[in-house]
């Protein structure tokens, strides 16, 4: 019932529906698409070097252009978002999790233990996140995992500080002293309470923070330390073609478009899903239609 | 310029709807009405009456959408507001026209000191910085404000909910306007802050000779502040005239309704030498070095009301919290059955939580907006799962919200769905779900409207009849708890001042504090209200 009801709310939001649309796409290219394209994204074809995007001469995989050793970009974005995705949506996800639950226990206690983490808090935020991941992955060695934990410790602090900033005001208000008065514990009131008012916020960071980690990640592989080639992720393809700029510039702009419209999509739903989860909001949806009528 | 022959502020034939879930919603239907020169209006009514949005629509502060204005004309001195530039209106707002809200805290900005915001609303009609500081404290001083030069520089949070109201007359005194539109102005502040700032209101009519539109719901503050009032309901005017007029023969079985409300007793009989549920002795309560509570003492019997009445800072709200374990007892002891709360093992303290349940003030913040009313209802038998089986606990959360005067269907809805009124409702079946013996009431239905407060009471009194329930009411309205309550306690700076049969402290009250309070509180009837204002002047 509440599953078919957000559907429903997901077909009169048109561009919800197209991002959603776009996201599922997206994550099946991520899925199937190094097993289909694998070969094409490395394959070097030395006659179609430096190709100019929407000429098809060569095959339809060139309708985007090729690099300077003629491997198909096209191929190559399809091949990288396995890459991308994962890693940048692992970060989200862990440091989103970790952070929330962080946050909440922070919010909740009344004694030391919300200092101590907050105090925790502020030395991450405080060191410059780029270097702390590159001492990191240089122990560690740059291997997928690692970048992905790697990112999330970067970003954990905001998703902590904010989860603790809302638990802190949710706590106070009278539903959550009525369910004290019941006997609720700090467990239930954090599940049954706090969370579900604490998460569209959450989301809405992660939907901003989604397009940072896929940057992030290029920065991390720009400075030798991310991904190795000869995989390949968003992030470093535009890395790869910020020197060729000014020749070739579809090398940069293919995959910075992936980036953005992935980020936006991923905005997009994030916004309607808080829309969607807030009874109050969906009432005012409605409202909006009636004005418009 | 001023032509006294004609009203200074005519409506005629006002409608404005409203975009809701549902559609379009009537919220003012064709109403008319004037108000003249140096003549002081009320217009009573409840929530949703449509009074408030009939002064914003005056004042242009109407949010259009989901606000439209469908019919009608507003005229102040002759001139069509709704027709007039918005050069033009910006320029009469503020200076001929002025406004004072009911919660000052909000439309006062927290970042500037309240002295440069006094002089803003001068500055923005173009009067010179040094003119407007000069007038700024000026007023200031107008309105009673100690030490206005040093106070100026002061932030809205440094003054009292009364002083802040002062502070927001000000700001629509600048340049003495010809009328003065209030909002609930004294709603949300204590009866003898009310007292004062209506007796401000009073005097600086008689100073600038300013007509004065009173939105209201309360009935005393009309007869004591207004010549003729308007009864709005759902949207419409169903009675005018002069307040003595309909105060003492209204025409309109609504107003008649609302006039009744007030003198209805709940008192059922009362229990002679209740057994004693509830044990509070030699309470304190200390937040850091200021004690909230002092040394309180009261005891609360089976199937007993008892009131507790206080101002705001009085301690009778630290007092609950303490009763329900959410604040910390710095000294003495809260005993239930003989037990002390603190001292309680595991399975004692679920049975307290089970047998103690609260009622609270605010029916927005009382609800999770995010749970269905099945949900609310049910967490009490999540925690308690006992109470009730699972597979009847739809069955049981129906038959509550029946016995709160709600429906079955009502159970898949969520609480935005629903007014303050039924929300309140919706928390005390959530305070029933498992089965108490007290219930705490912590100004449970102050923020209703008076007919709605009736019904909640009323509610509340039916319950108590047919559960054996014990309340501990907690209330700033003596009125209400005269009703009400079997015995009485009257609060003042962490203390009990008096404590009592409500109809004995009432009739003769023995301590000054109760006095005074009682003589603060408004009546609704003009001419007695008058005669206590002439006796509360010269006390």
């Amino acid at each position: 019932m509440k599953a078919r009801g957000m559907f429903k709310l997901l077909l009169q939001d048109k561009l919800a529906l197209a991002a959603a649309i776009y996201m599922v796409f997206i994550c099946l290219v991520a899925l199937v698409g190094p097993e289909l394209l694998g070969k094409a994204a490395v394959s070097i074809n030395l006659r179609a070097r430096n190709a100019h995007p929407f000429h098809i001469e060569s095959g339809w995989l060139y309708v985007l252009g090729s690099d300077s050793l003629g491997r198909s970009i096209l191929a190559r974005i399809i091949v990288a978002s396995r890459n991308t995705i994962g890693i940048a949506a692992g970060a989200l996800l862990a440091s989103m999790l970790v952070g929330g639950c962080i946050g909440l226990v922070a919010g909740l206690s009344r004694g030391a233990l919300g200092q101590v983490i907050m105090r925790a808090m502020d030395i991450v935020m405080s060191f410059p996140s780029l270097l702390m991941a590159l001492i990191v992955l240089y122990v560690l060695g740059p291997d997928p995992i690692n970048i992905v934990i790697v990112l999330a410790i970067t970003r954990l602090p905001v998703y902590v500080r904010t989860a603790r900033a809302e638990a802190l005001e949710i706590r106070e208000r009278a539903f959550v002293s009525a369910a004290r008065v019941m006997g609720a514990g700090r467990m239930h009131l954090a599940i049954h309470h706090i969370a579900p008012l604490v998460l569209p916020t959450l989301l809405v960071i992660g939907a901003l923070d989604f397009a940072y980690l896929m940057l992030a990640e290029s920065a991390l592989s720009f400075l030798g330390m991310g991904v190795q080639p000869p995989a390949i992720t968003w992030g470093l393809m535009v890395a790869e073609g910020r020197s060729y700029l000014n020749v070739a510039w579809w090398l940069a702009f293919w995959p910075g478009l992936a980036i953005m419209i992935t980020a936006l999509c991923a905005n997009l739903l994030a916004g309607w899903f808080r829309v969607a989860n807030d009874p109050a909001l969906r009432a005012s949806l409605k409202t909006k239609a009636i004005v418009n009528a | 310029m001023r032509d006294e022959s004609k009203p200074l502020l005519e409506v005629e034939n006002l409608t404005i709807d409203f975009a809701t879930e549902d559609g379009w919603f009537n919220a003012v239907r064709d109403i008319s009405f004037s108000i003249g020169h140096n003549e002081s209006m009320a217009v009573i009514g409840e929530s949703g009456s449509g009074k408030s949005v009939t002064a914003n629509a005056v004042l242009g502060l109407l949010d259009c959408p989901p606000g439209r204005i469908t019919k009608g004309s507003i005229r102040f001195n002759g001139e069509d507001l709704l027709a007039m530039p918005v050069e033009k209106r910006r320029k009469l707002y503020g200076r001929r026209l002025a406004m004072v809200f009911q919660d000052p805290l909000i439309h006062l900005n927290p970042v500037y000191p309240i002295g440069w915001q006094i002089s803003e609303v001068c500055r923005i009609h173009g009067m010179a910085k040094a003119d407007a500081d000069a007038r700024t404290l000026e007023l200031l001083r107008r309105v009673d404000i100690p030490h206005p030069q040093s106070r100026a520089l002061q932030y809205p949070h440094q003054f009292s909910g009364g002083q802040r109201q002062r502070i927001m007359i000000a700001m629509a005194m600048a340049f003495a306007p010809d009328l003065l539109i209030a909002d609930e102005p004294t709603t949300a502040l204590d009866v003898t802050v009310q007292a004062q700032i209506l007796e401000l209101l009073r005097d600086l009519r008689a100073e600038t000779g300013m007509s004065l539109m009173m939105i209201t719901h309360d009935l005393g503050v009309a007869a004591d502040i207004a010549g003729r009032v308007l009864v709005m309901k759902k949207g419409e005017i169903v009675e005018r005239g002069t307040t003595a007029g309909v105060f003492a023969s209204p025409q309109h079985p609504y107003t008649r309704q609302l006039l009744a409300d007030r003198s209805e007793e709940y008192r059922s009989a009362k229990p002679l030498a209740p057994e004693p549920l509830l044990r509070v002795s030699n309470l304190d309560i200390s937040y850091g070095p200021f004690r909230a509570v002092k040394n309180v003492n009261l005891c609360v019997g089976k199937g007993e009301i008892v009131g507790v009445v206080g101002e705001s800072g009085s301690g009778k709200s630290s007092l609950a919290g303490a009763v329900l374990g959410l604040r910390d007892i710095s000294n003495g002891s809260v005993e239930f059955y003989g037990k002390d709360i603190r001292k309680l093992g595991k399975g004692e303290l679920k049975d307290y939580n089970r047998s103690v349940q609260a009622v609270f003030q605010d029916p927005y913040s009382s609800l999770n907006p995010r749970m269905t009313v099945l949900a609310i209802l049910s967490e009490p038998w999540q925690l308690h799962p006992d109470v009730v089986p699972i597979a009847k606990r739809v069955e049981r959360a129906g038959e509550l919200l029946e016995m709160v005067g709600l429906s079955r269907a009502d159970l898949v809805k969520h609480p935005n769905e629903f007014s303050g009124g039924q929300r309140q409702r919706i928390a005390i079946a959530r305070a029933l779900a498992l089965k108490p013996k007290l219930i705490v009431c912590d100004e449970a239905v102050s923020a209703l409207d008076m007919t709605v407060q009736a019904q909640v009471i009323a509610l509340l009194a039916a319950l108590r009849a047919n559960l054996k329930l014990s309340y501990l009411f907690i209330a700033h309205d003596l009125t209400l708890v005269r009703k009400f309550a079997d015995r009485v306690i009257v609060m003042k700076n962490g203390e009990v001042v008096e404590e009592g049969d409500p109809e004995a402290v009432f009739t003769n009250p023995s301590h000054p504090y109760t006095r005074r309070l009682m003589d603060s509180s408004p009546v609704p009837d003009p001419v007695v209200q008058r005669q206590r204002r002439v006796k509360l002047m010269v006390t």
